[in-house]
């Protein structure tokens, strides 16, 4: 498998995880908040054990876009030997924390039956994989070398994307923990469907622009993003449109067949979830769109015409 | 393609065919109840509610306050009035069901607006009780078409006679109003079934064709338990402060910050008011509301919020027991139970 393939494959799988991983921080999280977090110690290393995909994923591609090889080997270290340490504290801690708070009952069940033995095996897997990625970089050596400075824009930037990223994360879990949670009467599918996919397209939207920039030619990619900004744009609004409809014939239907996916909706009542899908579907199409409009603010473009302007650099 | 054709083919007569071996059969009022309970007197019902079991519970220690609670309460009947989970899995719904079956006290279940909301289906949560294994579990779940889900009743017998009928209602959970919910209501179709049970239940006791038949004073009694209180319960609690909390009145407390009821009258109240076999409802919902009142000849209580599952008055969770009398009346008596108490 070609390199490019295999990162791709991996990235894939990363975002699946982080994304289940997000969702389900979230729930405990906000179980916890309601419940005064009585139980934010004994549930400690489950928060750390969710993040950690989280975190690998957003390593993963920070590290993929470092052009220098020596800092690009210093950052998988580091950020391997941080991966490591947050699994191994997790396991030790949790491991201790059974017979602390769950009277040494390795399967006290509540998040899955299985609970806290499952976590323990994943965070131990976890470890393994940060000592088996230092052990196959363990020979080659990386002089220290400072990271390129980044602007103030550009920092911000950073920031929402990453905000962007989490809430898109966060809907992909809704959508993947929708298996267990979908009305099997399918009385409300006419109006469940266009929310669930709503739920997955900003993370679509993301896959298929990290395909653009993968696979497509440098010189094409700026009228491929407009493309799929377009076609993003476009079936937000159809869904949109479509769930709008479905909502004003049959107010109900969140209730009946979506209260699983909206939980913070029933905490304050207030029927947020739909909105807030639609809206976060809509932000990829409309900033690939405006960004091919106006070229001169995005950092891709920008690099695109410099590329163009010296095509030897 | 033409193999694509008859594999959709295939499976859409598989799927028709499937739909129309499922029609239920004509459900009667006796489909609405597993069995009877035989009445002894002084009959102690245990309501527990709004126990709020999450993702984030520690079952190691809420067992041992509900050993506490129950051991306290010495109930005949143990009832759920909603709100039993939030956020949870299907491994928090089986434990609890699990820990409620081995008592060897009957209890049964009503949904509140919470219960429906985490990582299982609708289905699930509507059915689980049902599980053949729950021996002491008195919930049923026919196949119907009234609203809500488990509206049921058990009946306390001595001999052929029905002493006392308990009656579970699904209160629902929200009610869209666009932007915003409310919560929902016991509605009609509920309000006419509960009915028919009443007069179905006195007609074949007292062996007459007509429920007007059967002197007033005569009517079985009955207790309602379901989730989300009634409009009534706002008047009623006027209607105590007008007394000057008259103790001959009602008792117990209003401190929650409001009496989250229904978005519209149903008029549950008033049908049961016309009946007049049902002695009192009880909630729960409001977590630190836990008042009684005598209104209209119906006790209209909350219950005592079970457990420290999300906002709650450390001073104010148990549990309730309600004593169902020989004469027709009810006795109610608060059990506050504190953790490592």
């Amino acid at each position: 498998m070609k390199t490019k393939t295999l990162f791709l494959v991996t990235n894939l799988l990363l975002f699946f995880f982080a994304g289940i991983s997000t969702f389900f921080f979230v729930m405990v999280l906000f179980t916890d908040a309601i419940n005064n977090f009585r139980m934010v110690l004994a549930y400690l290393p489950l928060y750390l054990t969710l993040i950690l995909p989280i975190y690998a994923l957003i390593a993963v591609n920070r590290i993929a876009k470092v052009e220098s090889d020596n800092l690009k080997l210093r950052k998988i270290k580091i950020n391997a030997l941080v991966f490591g340490g947050i699994s191994a504290f997790a396991l030790i801690y949790g491991f201790i924390n059974v017979f602390v708070s769950f009277g040494g009952n390795f399967l006290s069940g509540g998040p899955s039956k299985y609970f806290p033995l499952s976590f323990l095996v994943l965070d131990f897997l976890f470890a393994l994989i940060a000592v088996y990625i230092l052990f196959i970089f363990r020979s080659e050596k990386c002089e220290k070398e400072a990271a390129p400075q980044k602007g103030a824009l550009k920092n911000v930037g950073g920031v929402l994307k990453t905000i962007f990223l989490l809430f898109a994360l966060y809907f992909l879990g809704t959508f993947a923990f929708g298996f267990y949670s979908f009305d099997l009467s399918l009385e409300h599918v006419g109006g469940t469907l266009p929310v669930y996919l709503l739920m997955i397209l900003p993370s679509l939207m993301i896959v298929a622009n990290e395909i653009v920039k993968g696979y497509v030619l440098f010189e094409k990619q700026k009228f491929a993003r407009f493309i799929l900004g377009l076609s993003g744009l476009g079936l937000t609004l159809v869904l949109g449109v479509w769930m709008f409809i479905y909502m004003n014939a049959k107010p109900n239907f969140v209730v009946d067949a979506l209260t699983a996916s909206f939980p913070l909706d029933f905490a304050i009542s207030i029927n947020l979830g739909p909105i807030l899908v639609l809206i976060l579907s809509l932000i990829p199409g409309l900033y690939l769109t405006i960004a091919y409009l106006l070229p001169n603010y995005c950092p891709i473009y920008k690099r695109w015409r410099a590329k163009n302007d010296n095509p030897t650099k | 393609m033409k193999k694509v054709y008859n594999t959709l083919a295939s499976l859409l007569s598989v799927l028709a065919l499937a739909s129309c071996a499922g029609s239920p059969e004509a459900l009667t009022y006796e489909h609405y109840k597993k069995r009877d309970l035989d009445y002894q007197e002084n009959f102690r019902v245990l309501q527990m509610t709004d126990i709020h079991f999450g993702l984030a519970t520690n079952f190691a220690e809420e067992w041992v306050y509900f050993d506490a609670l129950i051991g306290l309460a010495e109930p005949d009947l143990m009832v759920l009035t909603g709100d039993m989970f939030m956020n949870a899995s299907v491994d928090v719904v089986n434990q609890l069901y699990n820990y409620m079956d081995s008592k060897d006290i009957p209890w049964t279940v009503t949904f509140g607006n919470h219960d429906r909301q985490g990582f299982y289906t609708p289905q699930f949560i509507e059915g689980q009780a049902t599980y053949d294994s729950y021996d002491n579990c008195l919930y049923v779940n026919p196949d119907d078409n009234v609203n809500g889900h488990g509206n049921h009743y058990i009946n306390i017998v001595s001999g052929t006679d029905v002493e006392w009928q308990v009656i579970m209602l699904d209160s629902g959970s929200y009610h869209s109003l666009g932007a915003t919910y409310d919560y929902d209501v016991i509605h009609e179709d509920q309000i006419a079934w509960y009915e028919d049970v009443i007069k179905e239940t006195n007609k074949v006791q007292f062996d007459v064709d007509d429920f007007a038949l059967v002197p007033p004073a005569n009517v079985i009694p009955s207790v309602a338990f379901f989730h989300i209180p009634l409009f009534e319960y706002v008047d009623a609690y006027e209607a105590w402060e007008a007394s000057g909390f008259d103790e001959d009145m009602g008792s117990g407390v209003y401190q929650d910050s409001g009496i989250w009821h229904g978005y519209y009258n149903s008029g549950f109240f008033a049908k049961a008011k016309e009946l007049g076999s049902t002695r009192g409802m009880f909630v729960g919902h409001d977590h630190t509301n836990n008042f009684a009142i005598d209104y209209e000849d119906i006790v209209l209580s909350y219950g005592v919020k079970t457990g420290r599952g999300i906002y709650h008055d450390p001073e104010m969770i148990g549990g309730q027991v309600i004593t169902l009398g020989d004469d027709g009346t009810i006795d109610i008596e608060r059990l506050f139970v504190a953790y490592g108490e």
